[in-house]
């Protein structure tokens, strides 16, 4: 029986890690701004023409969240300008905000977190390489 | 040796781990459910009035619904602004008809520049979906504005080149469309059109639909109004897209997307501008007013 149980569990984390690929799997990342944590968490590998979910955690230099600042996402290409795609980021209290939007081509992705908290203004940029 | 009843629970249980891990729905959300999420298509805004072309993406294709309007509320969020009190209110509505993808236009006028925030309401059968985009509103745009003078560029016309396919990379131009400089088109003291687009290597994928709309127009305005296609690249082109090298007359409209339809009037002065995608349903009333010598009213 215990046999058994340590086959299964072995099975299951081998399951875990063929049937999870990165597209599927949300990246967390943090930088540090001017004292500002800022957390990005969103896919890894995301598809392009897809609605993308964007989760946006923001904590003070004593770990507090920050959940008064306006948020909003600028997602481009380096390699040639896209337009405009700046999803707001809506608060969902404890210093943590929702944003959606979707890549409009496959490739290398810039996205720079913008908030602005008072009167100062912090940005945060993230890379992600978008599939077909 | 395991009992049945209890492997196959575990088994149940593997196939449950995998799929919550995973981040997926337990049962695969049918099309309509899958989130939206509304893109807008124009690189630029401008205090006064505004065409606002947004997209709708879904499940890894963009909306093509004709029956579909989109709510548009304003909010000024730059300094002293308030995200919670509107300042106007709008719909964009389809203008996809030919295009390759579905477009949703609506038009806005902004009375500040700064922060601004766009909340796009989309009609779904089980409720609306409502989305904000950030919009940086600027006083002064990059490429030439409406109430400008066009900018008399000589691009190459069929008289520069042995053929017309070094001239434009549309696989069937309308020879009229190469027949003079827009510097030419500004001292011939009557309006015209002028569109930058490059049919074979556009990005987004709705220059030929846009030619294909200029070329009909003209087949009804061509005596009022004379129309001039601007390729984005010089010859030749594929060498010159792989390495982004545009023609100088883009340069001189300071152009940084494509495709964009400039209307002119007989003055030289630039009456209506539209990026992107655009649609005979809505471009033959601007060019009709163009024709008339009146000003255009892009708002439908």
């Amino acid at each position: 029986m215990i046999r058994w149980l340590h086959v299964i569990g072995i099975l299951s984390s081998l399951l875990l890690i063929i049937g999870c690929d990165s597209q599927s799997v949300p990246l967390r990342e943090t930088q540090v701004i001017d004292g500002l944590a800022i957390t990005l968490e969103t896919l890894e590998r995301p598809q392009m023409n897809t609605a993308v979910d964007f989760i946006v955690v923001l904590q003070d230099d004593q770990g507090n969240p920050v959940s008064d600042a306006n948020v909003y996402l600028d997602l481009d290409m380096p390699a040639m300008p896209m337009g405009i795609t700046r999803p707001v980021a809506v608060p969902e209290g404890s210093g943590r905000y929702w944003a959606r939007t979707a890549y409009t081509m496959e490739g290398l992705w810039e996205i720079t977190v913008v908030v602005e908290l008072a009167e100062t203004t912090y940005r945060a940029t993230f890379r992600r390489d978008v599939l077909k | 040796m395991l009992n049945p009843r209890l492997f196959l629970t575990l088994i149940v249980s593997i196939v449950t781990i995998v799929m919550v891990g995973c981040g997926q729905p337990a049962t695969a959300p049918t099309p309509a459910a899958l989130p939206i999420a509304p893109v807008i298509a124009a690189s630029e805004l401008v205090i006064g009035l505004n065409r606002l072309p947004f997209g709708l993406l879904q499940g890894g294709v963009p909306l093509n619904d004709p029956d579909l309007t989109l709510g548009v509320t304003l909010y000024y969020v730059g300094p002293d602004g308030d995200r919670t009190k509107p300042v106007s209110t709008t719909q964009a509505v389809y203008r996809g008809q030919g295009l390759p993808v579905g477009l949703y236009v609506a038009y806005a006028t902004f009375d500040r520049a700064g922060g601004w925030e766009a909340e796009i309401t989309v009609p779904q059968p089980n409720g609306t979906q409502t989305n904000r985009i950030r919009l940086d509103v600027s006083e002064r745009a990059f490429a030439p504005m409406v109430g400008d003078r066009a900018i008399p560029s000589r691009n190459l016309t069929a008289a520069d080149v042995p053929s017309l396919d070094q001239l434009t990379s549309d696989p069937r131009p309308d020879p009229d469309f190469y027949r003079m400089t827009i510097a030419d088109a500004i001292n011939a003291g009557k309006p015209f059109v002028v569109s930058f687009a490059t049919p074979g290597y556009c990005q987004t994928a709705v220059c030929a639909p846009n030619m294909a709309v200029l070329k009909q127009l003209k087949s009804e305005f061509g005596d009022q109004v004379n129309f001039i296609h601007v390729e984005v690249y010089p010859y030749p082109f594929g060498e010159s897209f792989q390495q982004a090298r545009t023609v100088d007359a883009m340069k001189e409209w300071n152009l940084r997307t494509e495709p964009w339809t400039f209307l002119v009037d007989r003055q030289g002065i630039i009456q209506a501008r539209y990026e992107g995608g655009i649609t005979f349903a809505e471009l033959r009333p601007a060019i009709a007013q163009l024709a008339a010598g009146q000003p255009i009213n892009p708002v439908p």
